[in-house]
């Protein structure tokens, strides 16, 4: 198919025009995740049968003439924590393995109501607990560019699936960084919305005043149309907000003239791949080019997030995890009393790294510690507010690199956790700051990895970020180049 | 001002006793103008720091480590004046404290306030490695933060009011469809209470 890579307002015209049916459309991505998906595992469960009758009903809605959605008839993949009604949800997890939701997240019935297409679900790190989507407890996703390599993570299968032309775009979470970062390493566009953004309901929750649902697309354009069907306010999401959603592919006019990009130093130096940092210089010197100012910033507690990070969303885990007990659903291995139950069930259900953060977070906010650890995290979690706050009232957007390096190879990393959390040393503060952000493609390694260019914006001024992304990728190529796969033909 | 002075090449750094650390990037040849001016002031020479509880001494490359954010094992010495060795000892015994390893005993405390059943193998793995995560965020002691307030959310707090009026809701037999085990539309459980069953 040689479909397979074409942006979304493509199909979308081919659909219009009748020379091409939802069905048709759909067939051909599923034969391609029958092509390809044995070697790079990006899907945990695909749902054949079920997306051909949503693509029979989205034919059936264009020929009743109801065909204004720019999703009508569009196949999409779903991260494996965002519930599908009907559709095993694993999380990733043993724990979850045989659990069929019996309700569908919020942006799952705003893409259904737009008619999209949901194809499956795809693999994750483990409660989106990881930087690599190895800590899935079935298989480890790859790197559609490296297949020794990691597609990073959490949303690691969604950001493959898109890369391999798998899907015509995905839903990920980004908790720390789970959207943003496999997106780069991935070569593909990811978005965090701000919190509050994008509705919650439905999505199994890791770290509640983190997360985000977030689309990861092909281009700029195809994320933010997938961003403006997701987003808006939902009353079942007491943290969703309730502002109205700009109509995003409008603000996407190519003009950046006058825009004021900051450039943080402390995302630049030590730990950084030297081709990684090349990249993101050039980049910052094609905004240029466009008519961008370029100003220097600092965002001085940098530094401190990753700790404050890894005190605490693992302390929100730990909470929200609690209600793995094996009574209400999931996993359940019977002890001999109430007790023994949760211990047993919670035990064998969890893997390494689960465990492992619901081990921090306890400790964190025990008596005794909770002071050192978690309240003083919080305190530093605003130092590192007010540093983007003091930034971003001179500039309209931010510049840094996605991540330090480009794709690792399977098994670099999974045995020092510590090493594992420094991929995501890019992502996490603005996530703790609760702004949003956009990984957009901005070069290749020697080894011909992708790299990431993030653009970091205001709370709820999506708009600003996703035009300064588009008008990027349309000076660059980097988005038109696809990854080395045999079925490419 | 401090100056750390690195082992055998590098940048130089400056540190406060409040804040953090900013890297001055000066050439090596730099340095040791610095070395001699601190010599005339009066300024001390620390090479190592000696924990005073168990008495061990460590190099100050490693035993700094974790205190200051940015220094790594390539820094050997640092030139501080008697304030700054004040700070320093301060920092220290805080630092003593928070650095105690975590036992065996602490992290099954842990493992029964989580609830997870915990092979003797994973024990000592979680507590190494919980020890070299919560040794990281030590760091984070560094920063002032007394007048700070802490950031739960980034969202204003307000309370969010509805109608109170019934709404539809899953029916029974598909919330209960997940269970292990139901009986008479309730999620059935083991015996919670002692006795009774």
């Amino acid at each position: 198919m040689d479909l397979a890579y074409a942006p979304l307002a493509r199909v979308q015209t081919l659909l219009r025009r009748r020379e091409l049916s939802a069905v048709e459309l759909t067939q051909a991505v599923l034969d391609r995740i029958l092509a390809l998906d044995n070697e790079i595992k990006a899907y945990l469960t695909v749902a054949p049968e079920w997306a051909l009758e949503q693509a029979e009903e989205a034919d059936r809605r264009r020929a009743s003439g109801n065909d204004s959605s720019p999703l009508l008839g569009i196949p999409l993949a779903i991260k494996d924590l965002i519930c599908v009604e009907g559709v095993p949800n694993t999380c990733g997890s043993r724990m979850l393995e045989n659990y069929i939701p019996p309700f569908s997240a919020t942006v799952i019935e705003k893409l259904r109501a737009a008619g999209a297409v949901i194809l499956g679900k795809t693999n994750t790190d483990e409660f989106a607990m990881g930087s690599s989507t190895e800590n899935s407890a079935f298989f480890a996703t790859r790197n559609p560019w490296d297949l020794n390599r990691v597609p990073g993570g959490s949303s690691g299968g969604s950001a493959a699936a898109v890369a391999a032309g798998m899907a015509f775009g995905a839903l990920g979470s980004d908790t720390g960084g789970s959207v943003r970062q496999p997106a780069a390493m991935c070569g593909v566009v990811g978005v965090k919305p701000s919190y509050g953004r994008v509705s919650r309901w439905g999505l199994v929750a890791f770290a509640s005043s983190l997360d985000q649902i977030g689309p990861l697309a092909r281009t700029v354009t195809d994320a933010a149309i997938l961003l403006g069907v997701i987003a808006g306010h939902d009353p079942r999401d007491s943290t969703s907000v309730d502002t109205p959603v700009p109509d995003y592919p409008s603000f996407l006019t190519g003009e950046v003239r006058g825009l004021r990009v900051g450039v943080p130093q402390e995302y630049f130096g030590e730990g950084i791949q030297p081709e990684v940092e090349a990249a993101v210089r050039e980049a910052i010197g094609t905004l240029a080019g466009l008519g961008a100012e370029i100003v220097e910033v600092s965002l001085p507690h940098t530094d401190a997030a990753l700790p404050v990070y890894y005190l605490i969303a693992p302390s929100e885990a730990s909470a929200n995890l609690a209600r793995y007990e094996g009574l209400r659903y999931g996993l359940s291995l019977e002890g001999p009393d109430l007790w023994q139950t949760y211990r047993r069930t919670r035990g064998q259900g969890f893997g390494a790294e689960v465990k492992r953060r619901i081990m921090l977070g306890t400790y964190a906010l025990s008596a005794g510690y909770y002071d050192a650890y978690y309240l003083k995290a919080g305190k530093v979690r605003t130092l590192i507010r007010r540093d983007f706050d003091q930034a971003l009232a001179r500039c309209d957007v931010l510049v840094a690199p996605t991540t330090p390096t480009t794709a690792f190879r399977l098994g670099e990393k999974v045995d020092d956790p510590l090493q594992m959390y420094l991929a995501d040393l890019f992502t996490l503060a603005l996530s703790l700051a609760g702004l949003c952000g956009v990984s957009v493609p901005c070069g290749f390694d020697q080894n011909g990895l992708p790299i990431g260019l993030q653009i970091m914006g205001r709370a709820f001024d999506e708009a600003t970020v996703l035009r300064m992304a588009h008008a990027y990728e349309q000076a660059t190529e980097w988005h038109l180049q696809h990854p080395p796969l045999r079925a490419n033909g | 001002m401090p100056r750390l002075l690195p082992a055998p090449i590098g940048g130089g750094f400056r540190w406060s006793q409040r804040q953090a650390v900013t890297c001055l990037e000066r050439p090596v040849g730099d340095l040791f103008p610095y070395l001699r001016r601190d010599e005339v002031s009066g300024g001390r020479e620390v090479r190592s720091v000696t924990d005073t509880a168990s008495r061990v001494e460590h190099p100050l490359s490693t035993s700094l480590y974790p205190l200051l954010p940015g220094l790594s094992a390539a820094w050997s010495h640092a030139i501080i004046d008697d304030k700054e060795l004040f700070a320093l000892q301060k920092n220290l015994a805080r630092y003593a404290l928070a650095m105690k390893e975590l036992s065996l005993a602490e992290v099954e405390h842990v493992a029964e306030l989580a609830q997870l059943d915990l092979s003797d193998d994973e024990k000592e793995l979680f507590r190494r490695q919980l020890s070299s995560i919560l040794e990281y965020a030590e760091r984070l002691r560094l920063l002032d933060t007394e007048a700070i307030p802490p950031t739960a959310t980034v969202l204003p707090l307000e309370n969010v009011m509805r109608e109170d009026c019934v709404q539809p809701s899953l029916p029974v037999a598909d919330v209960l469809a997940n269970a292990p085990a139901a009986e008479a539309n309730c999620f059935r459980v083991p015996v919670v209470l002692e006795g009774e069953g």
